[in-house]
């Protein structure tokens, strides 16, 4: 009993660094000089969470993702709070440039959770990254709209885009 | 976040009512029923944070957002 749940740990350990260490080669591949943050329960990058963040990295302000089993955040600062680097995302931040989106793998959706674009232009560029990113079946939510027109641009200009 | 709070997000968006900018608050009993697997004081959190994140949006000025 004792040798199996010993080979059994062993076998869970040894998963363990092999997730490890596929994450960590994704982010030297993707990474390109910026920063990517992973948590510990992400196991294994889904192709659509690596497309968003290579084409949210293509934006040049971009600087800070961090990934975790549900969000993906993007921006150009980040908060630290203890050990957790949470790229900011927060609407109206004075300086930020940054998105919070909620990836629900069942449902095939991406949710914007939360924007900020405190330069011009680059609210629309990350809209672009991550729609550009989805494949067919897949769709992008937002909730709440009172953006005084903006996602109903977005609407006009991308078709996997929806308001709840 | 997790699966869960994302269902109660998905849910709350669903079922928010927003007059005047505002969200009308949402009964904690509600939502008990609707998710009975997790506790209040969960719930609240997660209610909480969503309402912060949403008022957030709904004040966002989004007229610098585009080229």
């Amino acid at each position: 009993m004792a040798y199996h749940s010993r080979t059994n740990d062993t076998r869970g350990h040894n998963e363990n660094v092999m997730a490890n260490k596929e994450v960590s080669e994704w982010k030297d591949r993707t990474s390109r000089g910026k920063e990517i943050f992973v948590t510990n329960t992400v196991k294994k990058i889904h192709p659509v969470v690596d497309k968003i963040v290579c084409r949210l990295l293509d934006v040049d302000r971009i600087q800070y993702v961090r990934v975790s089993q549900a969000d993906l955040y993007a921006s150009s600062e980040i908060t630290i709070k203890g050990r957790t680097k949470t790229p900011v995302s927060t609407p109206g931040h004075k300086s930020a440039i940054g998105v919070h989106l909620i990836l629900d793998y069942p449902y095939n959706t991406i949710q914007f959770y939360e924007i900020t674009s405190a330069k011009r232009g680059y609210g629309g560029k990350m809209v672009k990254a991550v729609l550009s990113s989805i494949p067919e079946g897949w769709q992008a939510l937002v909730a709440m709209d009172y953006s005084d027109g903006f996602w109903d641009r977005m609407i006009e200009k991308y078709d996997n885009i929806s308001i709840i | 976040m997790d699966k869960d709070e994302i269902d109660v997000i998905n849910y709350l968006d669903w079922h928010a009512e927003v007059n005047d900018n505002n969200i009308k608050p949402f009964s904690i009993e509600v939502l008990k029923k609707a998710f009975p697997e997790i506790d209040e004081f969960s719930l609240k959190a997660i209610e909480s944070e969503w309402r912060k994140a949403r008022m957030r949006m709904i004040n966002a000025d989004f007229s610098t957002f585009e080229e």
